[in-house]
């Protein structure tokens, strides 16, 4: 028996990086996972890779600032496996800009991406969460939603706001035990590291494993793995709750 | 370059082959963390002043799976008979539960430098000397996982608990400061926040009728209900496995939901 069998996990963003990381260990801890992103041929990759792991998956192609695509997703979500208990939020942005070369329109697209995406998200899940008894809300925040990151004015800013978001929500959700959690990563390693650092991340590397305590840097199963044990009955009196995965990066 | 996750254990094994230390673990949270341990396959040393409430943890001690030390966590000294056993015992230590601690609720014009030694003594020196016998054998180890357990009332605080969310705050930046300290040894050092937990000092000061005191509590919290020592065991279980690997200097909330809002 795994930690999450008999359960229905969605999870954003699913095409790489840090969601697929947490659909992998979803399913090996024994839940049924519908993964979500906007490129259908990555979306067939986490495909295969939670089959590889035994899993039962489903794929829907989803953009989360789109709220049809949400309405798309709880009914393809309702077909295929006839109920839902997790949602993780975790499809995200970042643009990393000095504040004078930010534009409005970056502001604006990060706070669609990393607030519109999980606000709907929740939105669309509640009634099916509150009619079945309650069930877990995981938002992909960052250790940069709870301290500042340079240059990341406007990522900062969605992730905060995101994380006033969950709480609240935590506290409207506690009456019909549904659980509302903020994860925040540090560093990870992710396919998308070098969108945002640019193609000589190599050269990156090495300062970027020495500004995390630990000197490492993450791994997306070790986000899984913290998802895992929200999600489950384990965590069954943790709500409203921020659970930081940083190696040690925020403690200083 | 990704270092593959582990194999999936199951849950009976999460801590197979590993050894805790709990203190305070003949009650309450200290208690439900060593039985948890033990079901996920690890073996404990359980330490506690009372002698009588000891035998609550008998039967774990009969299935040869946990040890019992009498201590008092607060004197040095007790610490390396408690690491000698552990070692003797079961030749490592590998997670370290500084558990143990005391609450006083006064107000401040009837609390006295006493009570705040007492509270300093037995919220922040026993983790401190916990940490400080540990660290040397983590270190030779090549790590280790470290849990303190502070209280929501080291963040947010109530009237008249001034002593008390004094040590249980000053026992977070503790935390943190040896989290930075240890990454560089593979020890990592978390620290939950239980919020009200129905634990065993709650149930003796909870008056002649203890479950409609908290059934009457349960409002205050958004959950609608106190929690169970059995929750912040499975939390402390989780950041002690090798699933929390790249958790440190963390401090976790586990309360309903309370400190969530206001």
């Amino acid at each position: 028996m795994g930690l999450l069998s008999g359960k229905v996990a969605i999870v954003t963003g699913a095409t790489s990086g840090i969601g697929k990381g947490c659909a992998i260990e979803m399913a090996k801890a024994g839940a049924k996972v519908v993964v979500t992103g906007r490129n259908e041929e990555r979306g067939a990759n986490t495909v295969r890779l939670v089959h590889d792991v035994g899993g039962d998956v489903t794929f829907v192609r989803q953009d989360v600032t789109v709220e049809a695509d949400w309405t798309r997703v709880m009914d393809i979500t309702m077909a295929a496996y006839g109920r839902v208990d997790c949602l993780v939020n975790n499809a995200g942005e970042a643009v990393i800009k000095l504040l004078e070369k930010l534009t409005l329109d970056d502001l604006q697209f990060l706070l669609r991406v990393d607030l519109d995406g999980p606000f709907l998200g929740m939105k669309h899940v509640w009634p099916y969460l509150k009619k079945s008894g309650g069930g877990t809300i995981l938002n992909m925040s960052s250790i940069t939603g709870q301290k500042g990151g340079a240059i990341g004015t406007a990522y900062c800013a969605a992730k905060g706001a995101q994380l006033g978001m969950t709480k609240a929500a935590a506290l409207e959700g506690a009456a019909h035990n549904i659980r509302v959690n903020s994860i925040h990563p540090g560093l990870i390693w992710t396919e998308g590291v070098p969108d945002v650092m640019g193609p000589n991340v190599e050269e990156y590397m090495p300062k970027l494993r020495a500004s995390v305590p630990t000197g490492e840097v993450g791994e997306t199963w070790h986000v899984g793995k913290t998802v895992v044990y929200l999600a489950s009955e384990e965590a069954s009196y943790v709500t409203g709750a921020e659970i930081n995965i940083d190696g040690g990066q925020s403690a200083r | 370059m990704a270092a593959k996750a582990p194999d999936e254990k199951t849950i009976m094994t999460l801590l197979h082959g590993k050894v805790a230390i709990i203190t305070g673990g003949t009650a309450g949270i200290g208690r439900a963390t060593a039985e948890l341990m033990i079901a996920r396959g690890a073996k404990v040393v359980i330490t506690g002043r009372d002698l009588e409430r000891a035998k609550n943890i008998q039967p774990l001690v009969d299935a040869g799976q946990a040890i019992f030390v009498q201590q008092d966590t607060t004197h040095e000294k007790t610490w390396e008979v408690v690491m000698a056993v552990a070692l003797k015992a079961f030749g490592r230590v590998d997670i370290l539960v500084n558990n143990a601690g005391s609450i006083i609720v006064k107000p401040l014009d009837q609390l006295s430098l006493d009570d705040m030694c007492l509270m300093v003594a037995a919220n922040l020196d026993s983790t401190f000397l916990g940490m400080r016998a540990v660290w040397p054998h983590m270190v030779a180890y090549g790590g280790g996982a470290i849990i303190n357990v502070s209280a929501l009332m080291g963040e947010k605080t109530v009237s008249i608990g001034l002593a008390y969310s004094a040590t249980k705050g000053a026992q977070q930046a503790l935390t943190k400061s040896a989290a930075l300290e240890g990454a560089a040894h593979n020890i990592r050092v978390n620290s939950v926040l239980p919020g009200l937990i129905w634990s065993d000092g709650w149930k003796r000061m909870a008056g002649p009728e203890p479950d409609k005191t908290k059934a009457n509590l349960g409002p205050s919290i958004p959950m609608q209900r106190v929690g169970e020592p059995r929750e912040i065991a499975e939390a402390i279980v989780f950041l002690a496995s090798d699933d929390a690997r790249f958790i440190t200097g963390s401090d976790m909330a586990i309360d309903g939901g309370k400190s969530a809002g206001f």
